[in-house]
Formats: structure tokens, C-alpha cells, sequence
């Protein structure tokens, strides 16, 4: 059954790939999450407990509900794969279009408290051991086993920048300018980036997993090709931006509810338009801002009574009883930076209120912290010091709109070539100036 | 469709199963997590970790100064068993000349 589209594409679609075996049009530049949402086709999985239908949500990598089969490998994030002419692209996790198992939801209405839930008679529990055995997991297995080992790359970079987006390209561009380019890894494909702020030393569609102090590396891989990267850098920049947390409203699941961000980043990135209606769900200046941007009404979480739809989402009742019909909805909530890398780095991380962010000064150097935790102590008194020196710049520094992003880029830009000039690099780095 | 509110979608825990955990006397990010599975599903906590901690400061639970997230274990990006057994052994390539 076609549906109505949703974004409307920048020219004549000229690709073709097949989503649950039917073709679906896309364009240059499309990734399968843009293409899905423009056909209308916004659910991709079932969530793991109650059977409820999922769609892209983040539209930014991060949120693990547009999880689908491309080509025979399983759980490819559709919101970052690009287009392929002919490409098979798979839902997970779903069995047609009347799923049984979605009565789970209708039948335990009051929600499944795991903890007690059948445990007793024993005969049933083994029953139903054996029903959610079934029911977990993600995907199955590959078709195939990967042709050959995964290659490996070392790399000795006198600066790392972790993430092209706007901080991440700015602080490359002031770092190329003075003549010190950095190496900048970016988990997206080098087609998603605006051609002209593509830095240029540039590993693109890898993406960093890890930092691991005590064998003082950085680690980093693409699944297509299968390459690991050990990186050792003498500065590390994270420009790794911020998550968009969830906003607890009723309903907040549906497909079709969406990331306002991730939503106009990917209008930007692939020349869509909007052909739907959407209701922009948040408040303050930087929801204000999203909402204008997508020409969209925009209402305070507070107001929200529910969001409607069964198998996608439909609009938005206010408490008021008023209804908001919409296609999308858009949730706009405080930003939460992306920490965790800063974490595993062993940097002091703080609550700033809207979420987990770690300790840096004006200039975004991240200071190497007190341990948290008298293990973490006992391991920092016998470990020697990362030989590396640790940046924020950007949504993670915690600047929130474009102006305060340049700013933050600007004095961590002007920090970190003051640095490199009082340190010359040792004998023993490859780096390139 | 039974109308719910999720705080973490990955482990369908809805803000019903949260308020559960603060009624048997847990405050914690750690705790909740342990018991309710929140932050456990693939995405480890990006979309939810935040929007818990939130709550807990809102409730007066936790003072904020004394909020701690969930260990960020590696990976936080999907990587594949066969790019992470490269490292285990393989030659030592020179830098990608390629890029």
C-alpha cells in the first residue's frame, strides 16, 4: 500500500533499493532512515519487551531503534547508511505486517514486572523461558562470513579530532590555517559532510569505540570494510557533539516521533524538504530555533497529554483536549552531551542539569581529575599518565547554539596551537605538521 | 495500543516501571539501571540516562553535585568481532596513505 510521502526530494529520485521486499525511490545523498521516512515508511523494528512498533528516532546514530538488515548484514543503523543502487535493506525483529506478538502489549496492560512475572508455577515459568529465548536478541546472523580478516591501521596523529560536525570541521579548518591539520574521524560517510568543510585528513564511516588509557590508545573501526584503527595522538579533541534525550510523554515510542535535531540535520544533509506536518515537542530558545527552522508548531512538554497513533504517530492531544494533527513529531529536548568517550578517558564528569558532561576549563582542556571511585584511585597511583592531552569543544564543552559553538572552537583552537608550539612534537611521532 | 510513557526504549522500561524502582527505596542511576534494565539495550544509555537523571534531581532524590552517570563502557560505537580481532594480531600497517 503506498503512502503518502513525508519529505519531498531535491530532484528526481534515481536509486532504487528494496525495503521488506518492495522497491522504494531515493535519492544521491539519501541515507535509508531519509528515504524510509520520506515514502512514509517509518516503523523499522519491535521493541524487546512489549512488542511495540519502532521506527529512526534519533536520525544521529544513536539511539538503536532504526536497527536493520542491509545486504545480509544485520543491525546496520539506517539512519547513517547511504543509499546503494539495488541494496536488499531488511526489518529486524518483526514478522510482517500482524505480528501475534504484539498482543504482548494489549495483554499486559499494567506492564511486566519482570522480576515476578511467571515465576511460579514452575511448568509455566519453563514455558515462557523458552518463549523469551526466542523473542531476544537482535537480527540474526550475517548470510556470510566477512571475505578475509579486518585490516588494521596505526596511526600516530599529533592532533585527533573525534567527530566532523560543525565544532569538529570548525576547529580542523583553524588547526589547518595555522598549518597544523588534524587527523579528524568522523563515524558518518565522507558524503553526508558539505563538500567544501570536508577536512582534509579525513577518516570518515569509522567510528571511535574506545578509549583505552592504560594501553594508551584510542581505538576506532568501519564494519564495510572491516578496518580497526589504533590511534595514538598527542592531543585528542572531542567534538563528539550531544545525545538528544528522550522526553517521557505518553506514547513517546511511536514511529514517526522523531529527533527535531537529528530531523533538520538530515533535511540539511540531504536537500529533503519537509512534505509533512509536524508538531515540534519542547521548550526554550533552542526548541524555538528547531521549530522555526522546520516551519513547525511547537508546544511545551507540559502541555502534551498524550501523543496519538497506533501504528505511527498521528498528533498530539493537549491537555486541554485540543489535538495537533501531525505526521511527525519532533521532540526538542535539552541536549545531553556525549560523555562517555571523556569518561572512559578518565575525566572528571559532572551533572550539569541536562545531562553528564566532563570538567573542562574557558578553553576546553579537561583536566585529569580525581579518581570517582578508590579503585580508579589505587589503578591512577600505579598507571602512569595518558601521554595525551584531552579537548572539549563545542555541545560537549557545553555551548549550545551556532554562536556559542564558534566561540567554544575559536579559544579551544587558539589553546591547543599555543600548546603545540611550547611542545614540539618528540622524535618518535609520525605526525605530520 | 495501551498508551505508555518509556524512558528507555531500547529496554521498553516505561516512567511506570521507574516510579516502581523509587517506591521500593531506589535513587540511584545505578540502581534503577540494575533493576529496571534502563541504559542496558544498544544505544547503553544515550537516550535515556539523561532524561533519568533528571527526574531523580526534579524528585529531590539526588542532589545534583552528587549525580553519577553509568559506567561508559566500551564500545560506544558498534564495532564488529572481526575489526576488534584485528588488533590482536596483524602486522603493523603505516599510516592509511590513502585518506
Amino acid at each position: 500500500m503506498p503512502k503518502a510521502p513525508l519529505l519531498a526530494p531535491p530532484g528526481p529520485p534515481t536509486l532504487t533499493f528494496r525495503w521488506d521486499g518492495a522497491p522504494v525511490a531515493a535519492c544521491p545523498g539519501d541515507t535509508v532512515a531519509s528515504a524510509l521516512i520520506a515514502a512514509g515508511e517509518l516503523a523499522t523494528s519491535r521493541s524487546a519487551k512489549y512488542r511495540r512498533l519502532r521506527g529512526p528516532a534519533c536520525l544521529h546514530g544513536g539511539c538503536g531503534t532504526c536497527l536493520v538488515r542491509v545486504d545480509g548484514r544485520p543491525n546496520q543503523r539506517a539512519c547513517l547508511t547511504p543509499v546503494r543502487e539495488d541494496m536488499v535493506v531488511e526489518p529486524q525483529n518483526t514478522y510482517g505486517g500482524l505480528d501475534p506478538t504484539a498482543l504482548v502489549d494489549q495483554i499486559f496492560r499494567r506492564g511486566i514486572d519482570h522480576h515476578h512475572l511467571v515465576v511460579y508455577p514452575r511448568l509455566a515459568n519453563q514455558m515462557m523461558q523458552g518463549v523469551a529465548r526466542e523473542l531476544a536478541g537482535f537480527g540474526e546472523l550475517p548470510d556470510a562470513p566477512p571475505e578475509g580478516a579486518a585490516g588494521l591501521f596505526d596511526h600516530v596523529p599529533e592532533v585527533l579530532v573525534i567527530g566532523a560536525g560543525r565544532s569538529g570541521r570548525a576547529l580542523a579548518a583553524a588547526l589547518a590555517a595555522a598549518g597544523r591539520p588534524p587527523l579528524v574521524v568522523e563515524r558518518r560517510a565522507a558524503a553526508a559532510l558539505p563538500a567544501a568543510e570536508r577536512p582534509a585528513r579525513l577518516l570518515a564511516g569509522v567510528g571511535v569505540f574506545a578509549c583505552y588509557p592504560q594501553e594508551r590508545l584510542w581505538a576506532a573501526a568501519s564494519e564495510h570494510p572491516p578496518v580497526l584503527h589504533r590511534l595514538r595522538p598527542r592531543h585528542v579533541v572531542l567534538a563528539v557533539g550531544a545525545h538528544e534525550p528522550t522526553i517521557p510523554l505518553a506514547n513517546n515510542d511511536l514511529p514517526g516521533v522523531v529527533s527535531a535535531r537529528g530531523l533538520a540535520d538530515m533535511l540539511e544533509q540531504t536537500g529533503r524538504r519537509l512534505a509533512a506536518r509536524v508538531v515540534v515537542v519542547g521548550e526554550g530558545p533552542r526548541a524555538e530555533l528547531l521549530a522555526a527552522g522546520l516551519g513547525a508548531e511547537r508546544v511545551a512538554p507540559a502541555r502534551v497529554h498524550k501523543l496519538l497513533g497506533a501504528r505511527r504517530v498521528k498528533g498530539v492531544q493537549l491537555d486541554d483536549g485540543k489535538i495537533l494533527r501531525c505526521d511527525l513529531v519532533a521532540l526538542a529536548p535539552d541536549p545531553a552531551p556525549a560523555f562517555e568517550l571523556a569518561a572512559q578517558a578518565g575525566a572528571p564528569i559532572r551533572f550539569t542539569g541536562a545531562g553528564f558532561a566532563p570538567v573542562c576549563d574557558p578553553d576546553g582542556r579537561i583536566a585529569a581529575g580525581p579518581a570517582a571511585h578508590p579503585l580508579e584511585a589505587a589503578d591512577a597511583q600505579t598507571a602512569p599518565p595518558p601521554p595525551w592531552t584531552l579537548w572539549a569543544v563545542g555541545e560537549l564543552a557545553g555551548a549550545t547554539t551556532p554562536a556559542e559553538i564558534q566561540a567554544s572552537v575559536d579559544r579551544c583552537a587558539a589553546a591547543l596551537l599555543r600548546a603545540l608550539a611550547e611542545s614540539p612534537a618528540p622524535e618518535d611521532s609520525h605526525a605530520r605538521a | 495500543m495501551t498508551a505508555r510513557t518509556f524512558v528507555c526504549r531500547c529496554e521498553d522500561v516505561t516512567l511506570g516501571e521507574v516510579e516502581r524502582a523509587i517506591a521500593v527505596g531506589l535513587a540511584d542511576v545505578e540502581e534503577i539501571k540494575r533493576y529496571t534494565g534502563l541504559g542496558t539495550g544498544p544505544c547503553q544509555g544515550k537516550e535515556c540516562l539523561s532524561a533519568l537523571g533528571r527526574l531523580l534531581v526534579a524528585r529531590g532524590l539526588v542532589p545534583a553535585a552528587a549525580l553519577r552517570p553509568f559506567t561508559a563502557r566500551p564500545p560506544v560505537e558498534p564495532v564488529t568481532f572481526g575489526a576488534l580481532a584485528a588488533g590482536a594480531t596483524g602486522p603493523v600497517a603505516p599510516e592509511d596513505p590513502s585518506r
